[in-house]
């Protein structure tokens, strides 16, 4: 399992365009993503769930990335997290 | 017909009308489309998803790839499975298509506005619209709208997406009758250049409008139906000058405001929304002089809380860095409604229940106002203004609350900036004559005058009959802005001007003469400004013409 942290900051928060993009992503591999915000965790692979999670600016968030592809996904992942959010 | 509307980018458009309207959402089920409603929602979905790819490779090349992700963001929308199960369901329970899709968008919007966040109701507004085009598909209303010509579009709000589609050099102009300056349009539209309204009150879209000629004036927020011979004249010039000094005007970018004979001024910009510092910018403002806060609570379903705000003026101020932000406080009333506010029907608004006024009613709202405003000023050069003051009561009544949220942040260990500048508006006829004392207590004034004209000359300013009484031009106008420029310096604080006579080119001279400090004014017009400013000698102007009869 590849765990990471990051902190949020783009000042509207994990908004729909940005969340379209990282979920765009985590898609693209056969490892299973999960995001966790304030205690809560959703499939990073599933816009709604992300969207729902109503990540703002400066909040701090734990990508977890488990399966074949693990290593290059979380890395994949992280660098889209840090052009976009 | 003259219809007002409240500006998303500036400029002139003159050409025939398209009013558009979207079609129907729901419709009776009934047997004429022989498959079944699962099978029609997997047909729109498919088709949707196409449209959202052509969407994307459209607004790739037109508005860039950070924009163009809106449309990737709704193909993922349209293909997420939580999505599906909810229409499922719907079609299940007896729904036709179209309405399971309309109440599964619906159903995972409200999902996410329950959860009191204001960015979230936003992005509610999102699955709305994915929602809305797969049901396009199957009302047969997907298809592009053509245009062949010049046209100006009318519609009640329009989808970012039906925008995007539209053949660009023919668009000239277009008027969101209920849309708002927030919405996903208003940013293309922003970033398309499109000289664009919004917020008309009194317009009703009919198709009767078709083909006939309007003009789409987003320099004073006009949308002017059928215009008669002399007002398309009127305007054919306006486009042309506008166009021409457009050009001339870059050379003025990056150059200080001053006057012929020497006298510095600053020009400052009016606006009501973050996405509007970009225009700022790209105009050269040298500050913000009113930031219209009552957008906030204009765009919001219920009191924007606390954080939402903090965040919202914390980003404009670190855009803005070292330049002077000013940032007007709740000027809810009047022509301005917030239904969430609970305010009482008046037989006079204007002269009710508004601004400062609410807020001694409802001092919590107030409070939270001013603590997201001093929690935010450390992020850059924040100042506050409070509207409609009439009396020193008023004042002692806002600092009190000021010091309060002051003394609760140093509780909390919140750093704030404590030399916030704070300040009043001068736009009603007793804080003007009162400006002396008033001089005493606050650390700036800034002259309201579309406000300080109506209650001086007793018009009400959207009444059109009284057109030809209301002159803002007025001696007694004219007297009580000099009145209060004096008395603002004879206190050693400063006077600036927000509201329509900040730039209008014959107050220009008068202006610089009486020393006036700033001058504030929408985007497209500090330029203009400065350049007329820099053809004046103020030691030369003869200001008694203004303010006196002969």
């Amino acid at each position: 399992m590849q765990t990471f942290t990051y902190t949020i900051r783009d000042k509207e928060g994990v908004h729909a365009r940005p969340a379209g993009i990282v979920v765009a992503e985590a898609r693209k591999y056969a490892s299973t993503a999960t995001i966790t915000s304030k205690g809560r965790t959703t499939d990073l692979k599933k816009i709604f769930g992300v969207m729902g999670l109503c990540i703002k600016f400066g909040e701090e968030i734990t990508i977890n990335v488990t399966g074949p592809d693990e290593e290059i996904a979380a890395e994949a992942i992280q660098k889209v997290f840090a052009l976009n959010l | 017909m003259q219809y007002k509307g409240r500006i998303i980018f500036e400029g002139y458009a003159i050409a025939d009308v398209l009013a558009y309207e979207e079609a129907n959402k729901s419709r009776q089920k009934n047997l004429d489309h022989g498959g079944d409603e699962y099978e029609r929602f997997v047909y729109a979905r498919q088709s949707a998803l196409k449209t959202f790819d052509e969407l994307y490779e459209t607004a790739l090349k037109t508005v860039g790839e950070e924009k163009a992700a809106l449309f990737q963001t709704y193909r993922l929308m349209a293909e997420d499975t939580d999505f599906e199960d909810l229409v499922r369901s719907n079609i299940n329970d007896g729904q036709t298509a179209e309405d399971a899709i309309n109440n599964a968008s619906k159903q995972i919007a409200d999902s996410f506005a329950i959860l009191d966040d204001e960015y979230m109701k936003q992005r509610a507004a999102d699955v709305i619209e994915v929602g809305k085009n797969l049901i396009n598909v199957l009302s047969g209303n997907n298809e592009l709208v053509h245009l062949t010509k010049p046209t100006i579009l009318i519609c009640n709000d329009l989808a970012a997406s039906v925008l995007m589609r539209m053949d660009r050099r023919f668009l000239k102009g277009l008027v969101l009758i209920n849309g708002n300056e927030n919405s996903h349009v208003a940013i293309f539209a922003r970033t398309l250049e499109l000289p664009t309204i919004c917020g008309l009150n009194y317009f009703n879209l009919s198709s009767t409008h078709n083909g006939k000629t309007a003009i789409v004036d987003a320099i004073r927020g006009r949308l002017v139906i059928e215009p008669t011979e002399d007002e398309l004249k009127e305007y054919k010039e306006l486009e042309k000058e506008y166009l021409d000094e457009g050009s001339l005007l870059k050379k003025y970018i990056g150059k200080p405001t001053v006057t012929k004979d020497g006298v510095k001024l600053k020009i400052y910009t009016n606006i009501a929304s973050a996405l509007e510092i970009e225009n700022v910018k790209n105009n050269d403002g040298e500050g913000i002089g009113l930031f219209r806060s009552e957008f906030i609570y204009l765009a919001s379903k219920t009191y924007p809380t606390e954080g939402f705000q903090f965040n919202y003026y914390r980003e404009v101020l670190e855009e803005m860095g070292k330049k002077e932000v000013v940032i007007r406080t709740i000027d809810i009333g009047a022509d301005k409604e917030v239904a969430y506010f609970n305010l009482a029907k008046e037989e006079n608004p204007a002269l009710g229940l508004r601004s400062i006024r609410i807020c001694r009613k409802q001092p919590d709202v107030f409070y939270t106002q001013l603590r997201a405003l001093y929690r935010a000023s450390v992020y850059g050069n924040l100042s506050i203004m409070i509207p409609m003051i009439v009396s020193i009561d008023e004042v002692k009544f806002f600092k009190d609350m000021i010091k309060k949220v002051k003394e609760d942040l140093k509780k909390d260990n919140i750093p704030f900036n404590d030399k916030v500048k704070v300040g009043i508006m001068i736009e009603t006829p007793a804080a003007a004559i009162m400006s002396d004392d008033l001089a005493k207590h606050v650390d700036f004034f800034s002259i309201g005058t579309n406000d300080l004209s109506q209650y001086t000359l007793a018009c009400d300013r959207l009444n059109p009959a009284l057109n030809d009484t209301f002159n803002k031009k007025h001696y007694a106008i004219m007297r009580l802005i000099k009145m209060t420029v004096e008395n603002a310096h004879k206190a050693g604080i400063t006077c600036s001007m927000c509201g329509e006579l900040a730039r209008d080119p014959e107050m220009l001279p008068f202006l610089a003469a009486i020393h006036i400090d700033e001058l504030s004014c929408s985007c497209a017009y500090v330029l203009k400004t400065r350049k007329a400013l820099a053809e004046i000698d103020s030691k030369k102007v003869d200001i008694s013409k203004y303010l006196d009869p002969k």
